[in-house]
């Protein structure tokens, strides 16, 4: 490694080899269009003027950081603006809908038996032993989707295989909207107030997997939706009618004003996402089978440590550069690539070479990515915006 | 060989991006029948278990189900009988009824519980045991999903009585 006296200056600046003209990003960003289109057609066509109206912004702002991500060779600061949205928005159509079926967003008994509770993919590590073992799964909602509880387990888990598939741990800054809310707090602070977090604590979500798989054995319940999620503070949790459904509340709200609102606005780094999330181990598993990957080039690096800052995950250090790649808690949010001015860290295709410029791994990735994210991510938006223009309108 | 397998891993990103173009359309129809057909379930504990018989009152009917032992694996040795009155609207302020629970010609317990027309009000509920399996309950509201509940369905009424094993304490 070349020891030199590189700016740290925290600016982003993409290789010029990764920028495209107008000609070909506009061409790069009309099939994109043309698929948001296809996705939100029902909306768009057959559906009242808040649905229009919120098809046709979806529409243009996907279009627009797509055109982003083309012209300007960055990634992660269009990813970011989409992706934090997502996180903000998301609430906001999920919480309009149990408001509008049940007229609160604390589930009853009721609805639990009755199994309408709506399956989140942070509940699917916990599945999977009872499932296993008994062909069970331990979750109050319903297998199938159905008109009452189309969020159904089968279709998470659906879902949730294809963007792994396509994703690996990428999902995470693509597609989990929970993690957008967090981005959008670990946004707001040009320098984190806290610089150095020990990178050990991001063996803690292995614990965290263990303690949920064994927790929900035992418990018989999902044990992270039931005691431990953040994500209950904005989504759903047990009506507040005993003193252990009062401490439930208490506790999520606890875990997300510290994960998800303060530790990431002081850091700058998604705490919940790399420190706590049970999800997370799993997804950097599915990292290995994934087809796409960020790769390091140590003849390039400078060690200039922008990289190791960069990283919201801490998934890169200049330790790891020497061993050519970043390590498996990588989510693919492209902030170490965009951050470093010698190309030391790339997109690549796994099998293939580092190469420079490496547009083409790039490019392979954006697209299967933003595919996905516009059919998960980009209803997600239009949904919600629908409800506030329904509001408003 | 190395030109074959840089071939051989560009063809597998394509394939990733066409993948996801066909997902919404092809792949996740496909991979809920692949789940249908796995036969899973929701845990008994949450869903009531299976429908075991149907007991007609003439204006009203009970569905009784099979007795749930919650555990991971096997049966535990306490649990519950889930019974569901309806419709609600025929039903009493009060019903009283006497259930055999197992079809075995004799009574198991004999169950009361209030039915409100007020929504805000509590549903109070009250086993006693006929036999030694059914665990007693005095006046009773919902305290968890596991053990004592009754609660208000849109139109039915839920509820579930717990149960013992023969032979646990």
């Amino acid at each position: 490694m070349v020891e030199t006296t590189v700016s740290t200056k925290n600016r982003v600046q993409p290789l010029p080899s990764l920028k495209k003209k107008w000609g070909p990003s506009l061409l790069w960003t009309i099939p994109m269009v043309i698929w948001a289109l296809l996705i939100f057609s029902k909306g768009l066509f057959h559906g009242p003027l808040a649905e229009r109206m919120a098809a046709i912004t979806t529409t243009v702002f996907l279009a627009g950081v797509f055109l982003w991500m083309m012209k300007s060779g960055e990634t992660y600061r269009p990813r970011r603006i989409f992706f934090v949205s997502l996180g903000f928005l998301f609430p906001v159509g999920f919480i309009s809908e149990l408001v509008a079926q049940r007229g609160t967003m604390s589930i009853s008994l009721e609805q639990m038996i009755l199994g309408n509770t709506p399956f989140c993919h942070l509940a699917l590590p916990m599945m999977a032993l009872p499932a296993i073992l008994s062909k069970t799964i331990i979750f109050p909602g319903s297998i199938l989707p159905k008109p009452e509880n189309p969020h159904a387990f089968g279709a998470m888990l659906a879902l949730w295989v294809g963007a792994t598939l396509i994703l690996g741990r990428g999902w995470c800054s693509w597609g989990c909207f929970f993690g957008g809310i967090e981005e959008g707090f670990a946004s707001f602070r040009r320098k984190p107030v806290i610089q150095k977090v020990d990178r050990r604590w991001t063996l803690f979500p292995w614990a965290m997997l263990a303690l949920v798989i064994v927790g929900t054995a035992i418990s018989l319940s999902p044990f992270y939706c039931e005691w431990i999620c953040p994500f209950k503070t904005v989504t759903e949790f047990p009506a507040v009618t005993s003193l252990r459904t009062a401490l439930q509340f208490g506790i999520f709200a606890g875990l997300f004003a510290a994960l998800v609102v303060i530790l990431p606005f002081l850091t700058k780094k998604r705490t919940q996402c790399a420190f706590f999330c049970p999800l997370g181990p799993v997804q950097s598993l599915a990292n290995k089978i994934n087809i796409f990957e960020l790769k390091t080039e140590p003849d390039r690096c400078v060690s200039c440590g922008l990289c190791e800052k960069a990283c919201p995950v801490l998934a890169i250090d200049r330790g790891e550069v020497g061993l050519r790649q970043v390590n498996m808690y990588c989510s693919r949010c492209g902030a170490c690539a965009d951050i470093c001015r010698k190309g030391a860290v790339r997109f690549r295709v796994k099998g293939t070479p580092f190469t420079v410029p490496g547009s083409a791994p790039r490019m392979l990735f954006l697209l299967a990515t933003w595919i996905f994210a516009t059919m998960f991510g980009g209803s997600i938006l239009a949904n919600s915006l629908g409800k506030i223009l329904g509001y408003l309108i | 060989m190395k030109r074959r397998i840089h071939f051989l891993a560009y063809g597998a990103a394509v394939l990733t991006a066409l993948f996801s173009l066909v997902l919404p359309i092809k792949i996740m129809p496909l991979f809920l029948s692949l789940v249908g057909a796995l036969d899973l379930k929701i845990a008994p504990w949450f869903s009531g278990g299976e429908e075991a018989f149907i007991i007609d009152r003439g204006s009203h009917q009970i569905k009784v189900y099979r007795p749930v032992y919650p555990a991971l694996v096997g049966e535990g040795q306490k649990g519950f009988v889930q019974l569901v009155w309806q419709p609600r609207s025929v039903l009493p302020l009060k019903v009283q009824d006497s259930i055999d629970l197992n079809r075995d010609g004799t009574v198991d317990c004999e169950i009361s519980f209030s039915n409100p027309t007020d929504e805000n009000a509590v549903l109070l509920l009250t086993v006693i045991p006929k036999s030694p399996w059914v665990l007693p309950v005095q006046n009773s509201q919902t305290t968890s999903l596991s053990e004592v509940l009754i609660e208000k369905g849109r139109s039915d009424i839920f509820v579930r009585i717990p149960v013992k094993k023969i032979g646990s304490s």
